[in-house]
């Protein structure tokens, strides 16, 4: 026997699967007549909006999984537990979306699996980021499926379950692993920029910043499904847990935002924020909104504790990571690539607007669909 | 090619290509190597990099070639002789010349008329025509005889009349200061240069000018090659490696079509060609043979080659079939009096042989239009040219138009074998790589089926005049053997057919046949004839490669080498030997010119007989400081305005060349009046790397068009600020005789020059679009005057008046 | 060491013979082009056109001066693109060229952000594109010709020849030229070392040879992080087993301390999840 939830259609969630629908319609139409006639792509932009959106940023909005997996298993506080489930599942979307995503982005997408499976380049942080992400995928697998079997009563399922519970903290250690490999690995990806990167943006060790965010973003993605699951759902927002999460967003954001503002020192390159440009300017925001606001909040315990205010953090930092990765792509590199003026087409939107939009729609299905997922809310309500 | 013929004997490139290597000072004038004759590029690099030479860019523009020179000398468009005279009177008034070798090897010492004179831009002699222009009486340009009619020398040079004192008499005008108001430049770059250059004038220093369609598409052209020759013997630079007068071919086979009669007054190997009037007889026409110099032989040439012509029917009893020999009236039948004479209905019909006049002649839509007139037209090209389509060009209802046209698809270079003479002389065999595309048929084998079209015709028809085809000697096979053609013009002997060794075979009495008395030599054996010789070597690392094809003439690969040694015979500078005498032989790296050993008996002839003519095709034995017969305008080269010139001549009361061919006939005569303020602008021509000549070829090959894809106009920052454009926009350039519009390039390329005080600005453009084939835009030539040259007709392209206005657009104008 | 050129601009005329020559022999399509007044064209290199002559023209001091740049790949000695390739697709052969091998490639296009000279170019016009750039000619190289533009050179500027002696040969004609170069040979240290190399007659901000290019192995940029990867997984993992160990601990500690206030009822907890592995 088994026990799925109902899945409720409403207006806005019919809205998203309808953008989602869009952009796997655009993404196979990209299939037939290439890139050049559905993006915005050159050879001065060779990365737009999909890789910077669809990997470079899809990839740390999913690190609530690794980050929250760590908290349950590693520190093993069964607090989290209902916590941990949203945010892995979450991450398991994003990870899957990116992948089809990233697919669609490179030029030939039936050769995706290729390198992986003959042959490969240990030199290539890109090369070392599809080994991570696919196994990672297989790692998120495993979490989550407790999720699904524990909806089937089949002998079999059951045995799974309990397969899947008595090497989970191992898969977890193993996705923790993974995870700061490839999110400090998306960091690595630029480096081979060296100082063709803007000054704002270049840091000498970029992978770590990106790990480093990529943590306080994870966590903050945390807070955010929390935020709105217990809008939607009616789950609890355990703030006092949450809080506990907003400190360790503050310790690891001003670990990246010190060490960020230290080697703007080191270089020599602190002239650089008073160029009074557009890039000067973007990163003064991105500094202002990523990292000195949250950080604000999250240093003192009352407001971290502030439901709102935490919320406000959190978005704050997802602010800071995605604006950090935006620019590296696309402001910083700018006048090294001699690009002028990307700005990305219709299809790019759209594709990029649809499979976000897909992310969130398919994690409110799992999400009624598997009970486990949202846990006792129903007796909360 | 007249003003070196008229100065040294022959009409061309004195030295060759490779030979560049061994100049010490490189001066390209109305030439662009860099765009245009790339490969010369090499040598002079090698010469600069072995040698430390010096390469001197005069341009009206920065072009390719001075991005490269040491020192680039702007000079306004239609100047040179103002330059060159000039560097003659700086190396006269300093004492920069050459003397041994100007005592000894040129006319310096002769003695002029008594009547000679130069007085108020005209020399003495001239007679005034209807239209203002004149004709010269040569006879007070001669030199004195003595009674025994040896030509009276001063070997003191003190005699007034001593072409060396005249010289200094006429170029005493030719200041510093009047050559740099004249020419647009400053007085500090122009004795830069004059200084530089002259510093050859020294027997171990070689200088080298390279000159191409800048220096001879001008109305004073041939006196502008004549300033660059008299310069070259002034300095001792002619006959020496790494020295000469080079001549830059515009075409791959130019030389060769020239040697081969392309000119209309010429036959084959540069002989005179008759006039009705003059040569009714071959006694008439050998009457005319000079006296002194080799050119004494000529009656050999040209009976054998009306034995080649005619075969068994020409006879030394009948003349060789000299009334067979279709002769000149006495008009000019060059390119601008043909298409005159079109305009007005006299010609029926034209062939167009790979020949795109509908885009390179000048006033080119009168041209257009004149063909027009014509009843058929015959263009023979590879692709559909603007000549072949000129009935459907932009504007023109095809209705309107009776002529039929007729497009005969020919094989491009390497989809045929044969012959090509480069600027060098070379005769170089080319091989054929590729079979023709469709239809396209070689260049002989259209001919070959032509001329027995013809003969066959004549034959059955009968006709006017039919003997001279129907009993053509011609019979070079089926489908036309190369060999068989190249063994005609190389000359055989009667008797067995068998390949003559060299022209000094050539009789006149019907025992040799030659089709080109120059060419003899190149195909003297059949089996391995030196054209088709491919060995590179090169004894005394001069580079004369004697072994690599065959130079004419007689393999000589610097002409009139002579020179290169003192009277004596010793080699000026020993690095250079090219002959050398040493007191019982001459030891020979290039192929003497001049006598050195007996021909029958095989005897050395001392370095004293040379010594006195080295120069073996002038009757004076000379070179030719003065010339007194052949040019038409003037024993000495004279600065004359460009027929339309925004300024008064400042040098003498001419304004333009008085003999230059000034076409007032009907549609042709548009002319802008001196300082004319509607065409305040200078305006001059050139091609580009990219393309070649009209385009024909390189507008239909995508990967070159992609480079140069659109006419453009060239002009200065300071007129484009004045008309307030930008790189891009359009603009229209109009003359009298048409307009062009096309975008603009704006940069330090081109600047205004500064003319007696006056800032002109110069515009430039290339020639090579028309409204045919893949890249289409203006002909540069709807602007340009037909004007010409007095000595050989060729249009003055490169100066005349236009004005220049925005044209509101911007972006590439297509047609 | 490999095969390289040595481009000497003293020499360049901006005939552009080498455009020509590189089309014909590699095969690539004329590209769409109109007046460029700079003359450059076409204006960019692409998938279709590897190499071009980039035109300059100026003024320095009054006087005009108009440089032309030769520009393709620089076939790095230590090539970044290689190094990032995700399905190692991008060789540095041992003959000198950095070639792309088209089945392997995926198109991720991370060679083009990574080649500090911007160098490879995408067929983005193209359903199933290809990577593409100068081949250094490496099929010629290995029928024991030099490359089709070095062929054609007019006026030999282009140099082809074991990057040894080239070197060495750009290193005399600078010591000989008597201040016609500026002494600097482009392409010996930029990106650690190019097999393509350049000689300049005019200071390089003179020509349109990219300025600025890091003299360091670009590979190393991203190894100096990949080669701490393991150190990395280090750290987390024992970190993390650490923290895991204490936390069992913590718990159990609490447990007891919990049981011992509390007696039985600590068993219970609330977490379904939990109960196997607290």
């Amino acid at each position: 026997m088994t026990s799925f939830g109902e899945y409720r259609l409403t207006r806005g969630k019919g809205a998203l699967w309808l953008l989602f629908a869009a952009a796997i319609v655009v993404s196979i139409w990209r299939l037939f007549v290439g890139l050049g006639a559905s993006t915005s792509l050159s050879d001065t932009t060779p990365w737009g909006l999909w890789k910077a959106w669809d990997v470079i940023v899809t990839v740390p909005l999913g690190a609530s999984g690794f980050t929250m997996a760590f908290v349950r298993y590693m520190l093993k506080d069964a607090r989290y537990e209902q916590i941990m489930r949203r945010s892995v599942i979450w991450a398991a979307i994003m990870y899957v979306s990116m992948g089809a995503r990233l697919a669609f982005d490179i030029g030939l997408p039936w050769r995706i699996m290729n390198p992986l499976v003959f042959w490969g380049n240990i030199h290539s942080a890109l090369f070392e980021v599809a080994w991570c992400v696919a196994l990672y995928l297989i790692v998120l697998l495993v979490e989550n499926g407790p999720r699904v079997t524990e909806r089937i009563d089949r002998p079999w399922a059951h045995k799974l379950e309990h397969a899947i519970h008595w090497v989970g903290p191992a898969f977890v250690l193993f996705g923790v692993l993974l995870s700061s490999m490839h999110q400090s690995s998306l960091g690595t990806l630029y480096m081979i920029a060296g100082k063709r990167l803007d000054a704002l943006w270049y840091h000498p060790w970029l992978n770590y910043i990106y790990l480093l965010t990529a943590v306080a973003a994870g966590l903050s993605v945390t807070i955010l499904i929390e935020a709105v699951s217990s809008k939607m759902y009616k789950t609890p927002f355990q703030t006092n847990l949450l809080a506990k999460l907003g400190a360790a967003v503050g310790v690891a954001l001003g670990i990246a935002f010190v060490w960020r503002l230290a080697s703007l020192v080191i270089e020599g390159s602190v002239g650089a924020l008073f160029r009074s440009d557009i890039s000067s300017y973007l990163w003064w925001v991105e500094m202002l909104i990523g990292y000195v606001m949250p950080l604000t909040i999250l240093a003192r315990g009352a407001w971290r504790n502030d439901r709102r205010l935490l919320t406000w953090a959190a978005v704050g930092v997802l602010y800071g990571m995605i604006s950090l990765r935006m620019n590296v792509v696309f402001t910083g590199m700018n006048e090294a690539m001699g690009a002028s003026g990307y700005w990305p087409s219709l299809t790019e939107w759209l594709s990029s607007i649809g499979w976000t939009a897909g992310t969130l729609v398919v994690f409110t299905f799992l999400a009624e669909k598997l009970p486990g997922v949202l846990g006792d809310r129903v007796k909360k309500v | 090619m007249a003003g070196l013929a008229a100065t040294f004997g022959r009409g061309v490139m004195t030295n060759h290509w490779i030979d560049y290597k061994n100049s010490d000072v490189i001066v390209a004038v109305g030439a662009n190597p860099a765009e245009n004759h790339p490969m010369a590029m090499k040598w002079i690099d090698r010469a600069r990099e072995e040698r430390g030479a010096k390469l001197i860019v005069i341009d009206p523009k920065f072009n390719r070639t001075a991005a490269l020179a040491d020192i680039y000398l702007p000079i306004r468009p239609g100047t040179d002789i103002a330059f060159w005279g000039g560097i003659i009177n700086y190396a006269l008034a300093n004492e920069k010349y050459f003397k041994e070798y100007v005592a000894a090897y040129t006319n310096a010492s002769f003695l002029v008329d008594p009547g000679f004179k130069f007085e108020d831009g005209l020399f003495s002699g001239a007679t005034p025509g209807p239209d203002g222009q004149v004709k010269y009486d040569t006879k007070t340009w001669q030199f004195q005889k003595d009674e025994k009619g040896a030509f009276k020398l001063d070997p003191t040079f003190q005699d007034p009349q001593c072409v060396l004192q005249l010289m200094k008499k006429h170029y005493a005008r030719y200041t510093p200061k009047m050559v740099s108001d004249t020419c647009g430049m400053t007085e500090a770059d122009f004795l830069k240069v004059a200084e530089l250059y002259c510093s050859t004038g020294r027997p171990d220093k070689a200088g080298n000018i390279l000159y191409a369609m800048g220096i001879t598409q001008s109305s004073h052209g041939s006196q502008n090659v004549r300033s660059i020759a008299i310069t070259q013997l002034l300095l001792g630079n002619i006959g020496i490696a790494g020295g000469g007068v080079n001549a830059q071919r515009g075409e791959s086979n130019v030389q060769g079509s020239t040697d081969m009669a392309m000119l209309f007054g010429n036959l084959p190997g540069y002989l005179p060609y008759p006039t009705a009037g003059a040569h009714p007889t071959l006694a008439k026409y050998n009457e005319t043979t000079p006296k002194a110099g080799f050119w004494t032989n000529r009656p050999k040439f040209l009976a054998s080659m009306l034995k080649a012509w005619w075969g068994a029917e020409a006879t030394k009893a009948n003349d060789f079939r000299y009334e067979w020999l279709p002769k000149l009236d006495a008009r000019d039948h060059s390119h601008m009096s043909l298409f005159e004479s079109m305009a007005q209905g006299e010609l029926k019909g034209l062939f167009a042989w790979g020949q795109n006049v509908a885009v390179g002649g000048p006033n080119v839509d009168r041209e257009r239009k004149a063909l027009g007139k014509l009843e058929w037209l015959v263009a023979v090209d590879l692709f559909d040219t603007e000549t072949a389509s000129f009935w459907r060009r932009p504007g023109v209802n095809p209705a309107d138009i009776k002529t039929e046209v007729f497009l005969l698809p020919a094989a491009a270079s390497f989809e045929k074998e044969g012959t090509v003479a480069n600027s060098g002389r070379w005769i170089q065999y080319r091989w054929k790589a590729v079979e023709p595309l469709g239809d396209a048929k070689d260049d002989l084998l259209i001919a070959d089926q032509l001329y027995k079209a013809l003969r066959d015709l004549y034959a059955k028809d009968g006709g006017v005049f039919a003997d001279p085809i129907v009993k053509l000697n011609w019979n070079y096979g089926d489908h036309p053997d190369v060999a068989k053609v190249a063994l005609e013009i190389n000359g055989y002997t009667s008797a067995d057919g068998k390949p003559i060794p060299m022209f000094s075979a050539l009789k006149d009495d019907g025992t040799t046949a030659c089709g080109n008395w120059i060419f003899s030599g190149y195909w003297a054996d059949m089996e391995k004839p030196m054209a088709k010789s491919r060995i590179k070597e090169a004894p005394g690392g001069l580079g004369l490669n004697p072994q690599w094809s065959w130079a004419w003439p007689a393999n000589r690969r610097i002409t009139y080498n002579r020179p290169s040694a003192d009277p004596s015979g010793k080699p000026w500078d020993p690095k250079r030997a090219l002959v050398s005498w040493d007191g019982a032989k001459w030891n020979n790296a290039d192929v003497p010119d001049f006598g050195w050993k007996d021909a029958a008996t095989g005897a050395m002839i001392p370095p004293a007989t040379s010594a006195n003519a080295p120069f073996i095709m002038n009757a004076e034995g000379k070179g030719l400081l003065f010339s007194p017969s052949a040019m038409k305008d003037g024993p000495l080269p004279e600065h004359y305005e460009p027929v339309e010139s925004p300024t008064t001549n400042r040098l003498n009361k001419r304004q333009f060349n008085p003999v230059a061919t000034i076409s007032g006939k009907g549609e042709f005569g548009q002319l802008a009046a001196v300082g004319d303020t509607k065409f305040p602008y200078i305006c001059t021509t050139y091609r580009l790397t990219e393309h070649w000549q009209s385009g024909a070829m390189t507008r239909n090959t995508p990967w070159l068009g992609e480079l140069m894809p659109d006419m453009f106009v060239e002009i200065s920052e300071s007129l484009a600020a004045k008309i307030g454009i930008k790189s891009g926009d359009q603009v229209t350039v109009s003359t009298l005789r048409g307009e062009v519009t096309a975008p603009a390039m704006v940069s330090p390329r081109m600047k205004p020059v500064t003319v007696h005080g006056v800032v002109t600005e110069v515009v430039g453009m290339p020639w090579h679009w028309g409204y045919r084939g893949m890249f289409t835009g203006d002909s540069a030539n709807l602007l340009t005057p037909h004007v010409g040259d007095a000595n050989t007709n060729i249009p003055e392209y490169k100066a005349f008046l236009c004005n220049l206005v925005k044209a509101g657009a911007t972006g590439p104008v297509r047609r | 060491m490999g095969k390289g050129m040595l481009i000497d601009l003293t020499k360049c005329m901006g005939c552009r013979g080498c455009q020509v020559a590189c089309k014909q022999w590699n095969n690539l399509q004329a590209v769409p082009t109109e007046f460029n007044a700079e003359f450059t064209n076409p204006p960019v290199r692409s998938a279709y056109t590897w190499t071009t002559i980039d035109f300059l023209i100026t003024e320095v001091d009054g006087k005009t001066v108009s440089t032309f740049t030769k520009q393709q790949c620089m076939h790095c000695e230590h090539p970044a693109c290689e190094s990032v390739c995700i399905a190692a697709a991008i060789k540095k052969t041992k003959a000198g060229p950095v070639t792309i091998d088209y089945d392997k490639c995926i198109g991720c296009r991370y060679c083009q952000v990574a080649c500090p000279f911007g160098v490879p170019k995408y067929q983005f016009d193209k359903a199933t594109p290809k990577m593409q750039k100068c081949t250094m000619c490496a099929d010629r190289i290995e029928a024991g010709m030099e490359t089709a533009c070095a062929a054609t050179c007019p006026s030999g500027a282009i140099k082809f020849g074991e990057r040894a002696d080239l070197l060495k040969m750009a290193r005399e004609r600078i010591a000989k030229g008597n201040g016609k170069y500026i002494d600097h040979i482009y392409g010996e240290e930029e990106a650690g070392g190019t097999a393509v190399l350049y000689l300049s007659g005019v200071p390089l901000d003179l020509t349109k040879l990219k300025q600025g290019v890091t003299e360091e192995e670009v590979p190393n940029f991203t190894w100096k992080a990949m080669r701490q990867l393991p150190a990395l997984l280090g750290v987390v993992g024992l970190s993390s087993l650490g923290l895991m160990a204490y936390s069992s601990r913590r718990n159990a500690v609490a447990a007891a301390e919990e049981g011992a206030r509390s007696g039985a009822g600590a068993g219970k907890h609330p977490s379904k999840g939990g109960k196997h592995h607290d």
